[in-house]
C-alpha cells in the first residue's frame, strides 16, 4: 500500500522494542475512559500480566499502530497528556506554549548559522540540504504543536485523548504502565475474540475534515463496537457522554420520549437478507408481499380478513399503528437499545443502511477511482455521479470534490490559484507552469517547507493513508514527538514530506485528492 | 530642421509657419496636448513635419479602427500608453502580439474575435499593463479570465458581460491580480457568493465594484462588507440581495461612497435605512426602481447624509410632496435628482424640493405627467446651474414654462422634450439657450422648418438632435440646421417623411455627423445617400430601415466614401446581391449589419457578401429562414471570427 509508510513503521521498531503491538490500542480505550476510571486506580493489581509491553514482536498486526508507538516513545516529556479526560489543563497548556517558544528559537539559531554560513563559504549541498530538512521538520512540529494546543482550547475538543485510542494506549504504557495492566487482566481474552474494524470510513472521511469533533465520535463508536459477545448485562458495556453526529441514519432530532413506542430489533441475518417487505409486528423480511401478508395471519385473526389477505390500498388500517422504532443488533452501538443514550433508527430501512455503514465491511469499490468503498450500493451510485466529474483542481495540485473547498483553500495560501480544466490542444503545463512554480515558491517561500510536487508518487499514497484513518486528524495525534526535541534526522520521520496533509483545519480536504486521483 | 522644409512643410499653415520648427519637441507636445479635438491635431499633423515629429514622441493614447495598421502605428508612436481597439475591425489573437511594451492601458471591449491566446501575448507583451478592458467579448471566459490574471500590475478590469466567466475564472483573476481597484463582473452571470467571496479576501486594495445582475445573494454582501477600500458598489438587479444583505454591508466599513441598488426587487426603505445607517459619507445613492415605498425611516437617514449626498435617484417610486419636502430639507448639495417615472410629483412637490436645492444640475422629471409650467418656473427660479433636464412625456408644458428655463439657466446643455408637444414657439425660446449641445424632440409633430430655423440660427454648438417623428419638418428644415449646426454629430429623422434626396443633399455638409437615422425616409433614393456619404466622412452608422426606394447605388456610394461606416441597417431596402458584395467587401470598418428582408438577394449573393466579410464582422440580424440555406462552414467560420447572428423568425421571400 504505501511503501514509505511501511519502511518508516519498520525503521521504528528496530529502534525501539515496540510497546504492545499485538494488544488492540482500541481495546485498551474501551476501558479507558471516565467510567472505568475507579479500575485503573487501583495500582499494581496486575502489572505482571501484561505480556505484549515486554514481548517479543509477534506478526505485525496494526501497522499504523507502530507509526504512533515510534512517535509514542518520545512521549515522556509531556506528562500533562497522561490525564485522559484533558479538558483544558493551564499547565499543559504553559508547558506547550513553553516548548513551542524553546523549539522556534531552536529553528531561529538552525537558519542562524545557515545564512551565516552561506555568507562565508559554500557549503556541501548535502549538508544544507539536511539542514534544510531539519528546518522543515521543526516547523511542521511547531505547526502540529500549535494546532494542538489551540485544539485543546476549542469545547468541541472535550476529552480530545479519547479520540486516539491507540495514542492513549501508548501513553499510558509509558506513563503508567500499571494502569494498563489492569486492564488487561481484567479481560484478558479480547485479544484473541476482538476482529479489528475497518475503521477507513470513506464516507464519514469528509465530516471529519469539518469537525474534529466527529472524528472522535467516530472513534468512540468504534471503540464500543468492540464488544461483540455483547451480552446484556453480563458486564457493564462502557459508554462514555459524547455529542453523536451521524448523518447516515433516520431519526436524528426526533426527540420520541422513552416508553413511547415499541422498540423493535431485528436480526444480523436478517438485517443484511435481500428482503424488502418487513413484518410491522415483529420485523421478519420477506421477498414477497404475498408472503409477508401470508406471514401476518400468524399474528391474529385480524389478519386473515379477505380484506387484509387482499392486497393492500392505501387506507387499508383503519386503527393506527403503534409508534414503532427500530434498535441495532450490534450491542454497543449508540443505536443499540442498551445504550445508555440510546436513540432508536426509525425505519426499517434506516436499520439496513445503519448496520451496513457502520458494521459492515464496505464491499463496493467505486470502479472508477478504485479507492473509495462503500457497503450500501446506494452510497456507491451517489459517489460514482460525482467521482471523476467536478474535480476541483488547486495550482499546487490538491483536489477537491467541492468547489467552494477549493476556493476555501486557494483563499488560506498565498499564491495558489484554482487549476482551469485545459483543452487538449494545449500541453497541460504550458500555462499553468508558471502559476504553479509561483505558488510552489510562496510556499516556500512563507512557510519554509519543501513543498512536494504532485507528479512525485508516493506522497499521495501516503497521504492516502493519513486521511483513510480518521485518527490521523486527531490534533494531538503527532503531540508525541514534540518529546523528542533533538531527535529530527530519525529516518522514520517521513511526515516532513508533506507537512500540508497534517492541517485539515476544517476548510480544505485534502484528503479529498487522494480519494479521488 | 531646415529652413526649407519648414517652409515646406510649416509654411503653408501660415501664420507660425517660421516660429515653429524652432520649437522644441517638447513644446510643441505641450502644444498639441491642449489641441483637444482629434481633427485639429490631425490637421497641425498634416502642416507641419515638427508638429507631427512632436507628436509623434508624445501621443500617449491611440484608437485604432483597422488591424492592418496596427504594427505600422505601435511603431510611430513609442510612448503609447493608452490604446483603444474597441472599434477596432477583424482583431484578432495575432494583431495582439506586436510590440506593444509600454501601453498601460488596453480597451478590447467587443473585440469578440480574441480570445486568451491574444490576451496571453498582450499581457506578456506590457508589463506596465494596469488596465484591460474587456466588455462585451461575450465569449470570453475562464480561460480568457486566467489570461488577463498574468498581469500581476492590473489596477482595473473590466469583465462586463463576458459571459463564460465563472468562478475558476475570477478566482484567477483576483489571485494573480491583487493589487485591483476596480473590477466590473456585470453580466457574468456564473459567478457565485464563493467567487465573491474569494474576491474580498484577495483583493483588499478594491475602491470600485460592480456586481450588477449576478445572481449573488446576501452572502456577497457580507463579504464585500470587509473591503476597507470600497468605495464604488453597484449592484443593478440583483434581485437574491434584500434588506439583510444591505444591513451587513451596513455593518462593514464605512467607505463606500457610491452605490446603486437600482432595480433590485427585494430591497426596500428599510434595508437602505440601515444601509445609511452604516455609511455616512455617501455621495451618490441610485435606488430606482427598486423601492416601492418611501419609508420614514429612510427619509430621516437620508438626513444623515446632508454634507455629502449630491446624487439621489429615485425612479418609479411613489413620491408625495412631503418626501420631496423631506428630501430637500435633509439634502441641501444635491448635484443631481431624478425622480423618472415616480407617481404623485406634482408642481407642489418640485417647488419646494427646488427651493431647498440650488445646487441642482441634472434634473430628470421624465413621466411626471402631472407637472405644469409652474414646476419649470420654479426650476428656472432656483436653480440657475441647471445643465440637464429631462422633460420626457410631460405634456402639460409649454413654451411659457420653456421660455422661464432658457432665460434664467444660461448653463443649459441638454434638454429632453420628447412626446412633450412643444411648437415652434418654444423653440423660438430654447434658441436662446446658446450652450445647447444635445435637444430631443422626438414626436412633437407640430415642429416645422420655421421652429428648426430658430435652433439653427442660435445653437451652433449642438451635437445631437433626435427629431424623431417630427414628421412636419422638410428639406427646408435641414438647410437650416445643416448651415446653423455644423458640430452635429447625432441625427435622428426617422419617420419624417416629407424628406427628400435635397434635403439629404443639404446634410452633406455635416462633416461631423456620425450616427445618422433616417428610417422609413421612403422618398429618399441612392442619390440622397451618396451625398450624405461623400459629404459626412466621419459617418459610424446609418439606419436604412424601411428606406424603400434605396438601391445598388446607395449601397455603391457608401462602399465608396462611407470608408468608417461601422454598423448598417439596410433591413428592407431595394438592394440586390451585386451591391451587397461590394459593399462587404470593401468597408473595413463595418461589423454590425442588419439585413432582414432584402427580398431582392438571392441566396448566393449573400452567400458571396458575407465571405466577402467574414473577419470583420461582429454582429449579423438576418432571416432564420437563411439558417438552413447558408452553407455551414460559412457560418461555422463567422462564428469561429466572434460574429454572433441573430436570427429573425419571419418568412423568407425572393423575388426576382
Amino acid at each position: 500500500m504505501d511503501s514509505s509508510l511501511r519502511r518508516s513503521s519498520e525503521t521504528s521498531l528496530k529502534a525501539l522494542p515496540s510497546v504492545a503491538r499485538n494488544t488492540d490500542p482500541d481495546q485498551q480505550g474501551v476501558r479507558f475512559n471516565s467510567m472505568d476510571q475507579p479500575y485503573f486506580a487501583r495500582p499494581g493489581q496486575s502489572f505482571p500480566a501484561f505480556p505484549p509491553l515486554f514481548g517479543v514482536q509477534s506478526s505485525s498486526l496494526y501497522i499504523p499502530d507502530d507509526i504512533e508507538a515510534k512517535i509514542g516513545s518520545q512521549f515522556e516529556s509531556n506528562p500533562s497528556l497522561n490525564n485522559p479526560t484533558m479538558d483544558w489543563d493551564p499547565q499543559a497548556m504553559l508547558s506547550n506554549l513553553s516548548f513551542l517558544e524553546q523549539k522556534i528559537k531552536q529553528v531561529k539559531d538552525i537558519v542562524q548559522s545557515m545564512s551565516n554560513r552561506e555568507s562565508q563559504v559554500a557549503e556541501g549541498s548535502s549538508e544544507v540540504q539536511a539542514k534544510q530538512q531539519l528546518v522543515t521538520a521543526d516547523l511542521t512540529c511547531i505547526i502540529i504543536q500549535l494546532i494542538s494546543t489551540a485544539g485543546s482550547l476549542l469545547p468541541s475538543m472535550k476529552n480530545p485523548l479519547s479520540s486516539n485510542p491507540a495514542l492513549r494506549h501508548l501513553s499510558n504504557t509509558l506513563g503508567a504502565p500499571m494502569v494498563l495492566g489492569t486492564s488487561c487482566n481484567q479481560r484478558p481474552s479480547t485479544n484473541d475474540e476482538a476482529t479489528i474494524p475497518d475503521i477507513t470510513k470513506t464516507s464519514e472521511y469528509e465530516e471529519l475534515m469539518n469537525t474534529l469533533n466527529t472524528t472522535q465520535d467516530e472513534g468512540d463508536e468504534i471503540m464500543k463496537c468492540q464488544n461483540p459477545c455483547g451480552g446484556e448485562g453480563s458486564e457493564p458495556v462502557p459508554m462514555e457522554d459524547h455529542d453523536v453526529k451521524e448523518s447516515d441514519d433516520g431519526g436524528e432530532g426526533e426527540n420520541l420520549p422513552p416508553g413511547s413506542y415499541v422498540v423493535l430489533q431485528l436480526e444480523k441475518e436478517e438485517i443484511l437478507a435481500p428482503h424488502t417487505h418487513f413484518c410491522l409486528i415483529c420485523g421478519k423480511g420477506f421477498k414477497r408481499d404475498a408472503n409477508l401478508r401470508m406471514h401476518m395471519r400468524g399474528h391474529g385473526d385480524e389478519y386473515k380478513t379477505p380484506a387484509a389477505l387482499a392486497k393492500p390500498s392505501k387506507d387499508s388500517s383503519s386503527e393506527p399503528a403503534p409508534v414503532t422504532r427500530y434498535s441495532c443488533p450490534y450491542v454497543g452501538c449508540k443505536r443499540n437499545k442498551e445504550h445508555k443514550k440510546f436513540q432508536p433508527l426509525k425505519t426499517i430501512l434506516c436499520v439496513k443502511n445503519h448496520y451496513k455503514r457502520s458494521h459492515c465491511d464496505k464491499s463496493y469499490t467505486c470502479s472508477r477511482c478504485n479507492t473509495k468503498k462503500f457497503s450500501v450500493i446506494a452510497d456507491l451510485k451517489t459517489h460514482e455521479k460525482h467521482c471523476g466529474r467536478d474535480k476541483w483542481i488547486c495550482s499546487c495540485g490538491t483536489t477537491f470534490s467541492r468547489k467552494d473547498k477549493l476556493f476555501g483553500h486557494v483563499a488560506l495560501f498565498q499564491g495558489h490559484t484554482p487549476a482551469l480544466p485545459m483543452d487538449d490542444i494545449k500541453l497541460p503545463g504550458a500555462s499553468e507552469q508558471p502559476q504553479d512554480s509561483e505558488a510552489m515558491n510562496n510556499m516556500v517561500g512563507s512557510v519554509g517547507y519543501n513543498f512536494p510536487g504532485s507528479s512525485s508518487d508516493d506522497i499521495p499514497n501516503l497521504d492516502m493513508k493519513m486521511a483513510d484513518d480518521p485518527r490521523y486528524f486527531s490534533p494531538l495525534s503527532f503531540d508525541p514527538c514534540f518529546g523528542g526535541l533533538d531527535d529530527f534526522t530519525r529516518p522514520g520521520f517521513d511526515i516532513s514530506e508533506n507537512p500540508f496533509s497534517f492541517l485539515p483545519s476544517g476548510s480544505c480536504s485534502f484528503g479529498q485528492q487522494n480519494g479521488e486521483s | 530642421m531646415s529652413e526649407e522644409e519648414t517652409q515646406r512643410y510649416g509654411g503653408g499653415a501660415g501664420a507660425g509657419g517660421d516660429g515653429i520648427g524652432g520649437l522644441s519637441l517638447d513644446l510643441l507636445g505641450q502644444v498639441l496636448d491642449r489641441v483637444r479635438e482629434p481633427r485639429d491635431r490631425k490637421s497641425c499633423r498634416l502642416v507641419s513635419r515638427a508638429f507631427a515629429r512632436a507628436e509623434a514622441a508624445h501621443r500617449r493614447s491611440l484608437r485604432v479602427l483597422r488591424r492592418e495598421p496596427l504594427p505600422r502605428l505601435l511603431r510611430a508612436f513609442p510612448s503609447l500608453e493608452r490604446l483603444d481597439l474597441s472599434a477596432c475591425a477583424s482583431l484578432d489573437d495575432a494583431s495582439l502580439s506586436s510590440s506593444l511594451s509600454g501601453i498601460r492601458r488596453v480597451c478590447l471591449a467587443r473585440a469578440t474575435g480574441v480570445g486568451w491566446r491574444g490576451l496571453e501575448a498582450l499581457v506578456a507583451a506590457c508589463p506596465r499593463l494596469e488596465a484591460v478592458d474587456l466588455s462585451h467579448c461575450v465569449g470570453a471566459g475562464d480561460r480568457e479570465a486566467a489570461a488577463v490574471a498574468a498581469a500581476a500590475g492590473l489596477r482595473e478590469l473590466s469583465l462586463e458581460k463576458c459571459l463564460a466567466v465563472t468562478d475558476m475564472g475570477l478566482a484567477k483573476v483576483v489571485v494573480g491580480c491583487t493589487r485591483l481597484e476596480r473590477l466590473s463582473i456585470k453580466w457574468c452571470r456564473e459567478i457565485s457568493d464563493i467567487g465573491i467571496d474569494l474576491l474580498s479576501k484577495k483583493c483588499l486594495e478594491l475602491r470600485s465594484l460592480d456586481i450588477s445582475y449576478l445572481k449573488v445573494g446576501n452572502e456577497s454582501l457580507r463579504s464585500i462588507s470587509s473591503l476597507e477600500k470600497l468605495e464604488e458598489l453597484s449592484m443593478v438587479c440583483c434581485s437574491c440581495i434584500d434588506d439583510d444583505g444591505l444591513e451587513l454591508l451596513g455593518k462593514g466599513s464605512s467607505s463606500l461612497q457610491r452605490i446603486d441598488v437600482s432595480r433590485c426587487d427585494h430591497v426596500t426603505s428599510q434595508g437602505l435605512a440601515s444601509l445609511i445607517d452604516g455609511h455616512n459619507f455617501l455621495q451618490k445613492l441610485n435606488a430606482a426602481d427598486s423601492l416601492h415605498e418611501m419609508g420614514q425611516s429612510f427619509l430621516s437617514n437620508l438626513a444623515k447624509l446632508k454634507d455629502t449626498l449630491t446624487v439621489l435617484r429615485l425612479d418609479g417610486l411613489e413620491v408625495s410632496s412631503s418626501v420631496l419636502l423631506a428630501i430637500g430639507e435633509g439634502c441641501n448639495n444635491l448635484v443631481e435628482i431624478s425622480l423618472s417615472k415616480c407617481n404623485g410629483v406634482t408642481d407642489e412637490g418640485i417647488s419646494s424640493l427646488v427651493t431647498r436645492c440650488s445646487q441642482l444640475r441634472v434634473i430628470d422629471l421624465t413621466c411626471c405627467n402631472l407637472l405644469t409650467n409652474n414646476a419649470l418656473d420654479s426650476i428656472a427660479d432656483n436653480c440657475k446651474m441647471v445643465e440637464r433636464l429631462r422633460l420626457e412625456s410631460c405634456s402639460s408644458i409649454s413654451e411659457k414654462g420653456l421660455e422661464q428655463i432658457a432665460t434664467c439657466c444660461p448653463n443649459l446643455k441638454e434638454i429632453d422634450l420628447t412626446d412633450c408637444g412643444v411648437n415652434d414657439a418654444a423653440l423660438q425660446h430654447l434658441a436662446k439657450s446658446s450652450e445647447l449641445l444635445i435637444l430631443k424632440l422626438g414626436l412633437c409633430s407640430s415642429i416645422s422648418d420655421k421652429g428648426l430655423a430658430f435652433i439653427s440660427s442660435s445653437c451652433g454648438k449642438l451635437i445631437e438632435l433626435d427629431l424623431y417623428r417630427c414628421n412636419s419638418i422638410t428639406d427646408d428644415g435641414l438647410a437650416a440646421l445643416a448651415n446653423g449646426c455644423k458640430k452635429i454629430k447625432i441625427l435622428n429623422l426617422c419617420y419624417c417623411n416629407k424628406i427628400t434626396d435635397t434635403g439629404l443633399g443639404h446634410l452633406g455638409s455635416l462633416e461631423e455627423l456620425t450616427n445618422l437615422e433616417l428610417r422609413c425616409l421612403v422618398r429618399i433614393t441612392g442619390i440622397g445617400i451618396s451625398s450624405v456619404a461623400i459629404g459626412c466622412k466621419n459617418l459610424i452608422e446609418i439606419d436604412l430601415k424601411r428606406c424603400y426606394s434605396v438601391d445598388d447605388a446607395g449601397l455603391w456610394a457608401l462602399a465608396r466614401y462611407a470608408l468608417n461606416l461601422r454598423q448598417l441597417t439596410i433591413s428592407y431596402c431595394q438592394v440586390t446581391g451585386l451591391g451587397l458584395c461590394h459593399l462587404m467587401s470593401s468597408l473595413r470598418c463595418l461589423q454590425d449589419v442588419k439585413m432582414v428582408h432584402l427580398s431582392w438577394v438571392s441566396i448566393e449573393g449573400f452567400e458571396m457578401a458575407l465571405r466577402a466579410a467574414c473577419g470583420r464582422l461582429k454582429k449579423l440580424k438576418m432571416l432564420s429562414g437563411l439558417k438552413s440555406v447558408l452553407s455551414p462552414e460559412l457560418l461555422q467560420m463567422l462564428q469561429a471570427c466572434g460574429c454572433r447572428i441573430r436570427w429573425v423568425n419571419k418568412p423568407l421571400v425572393y423575388k426576382d
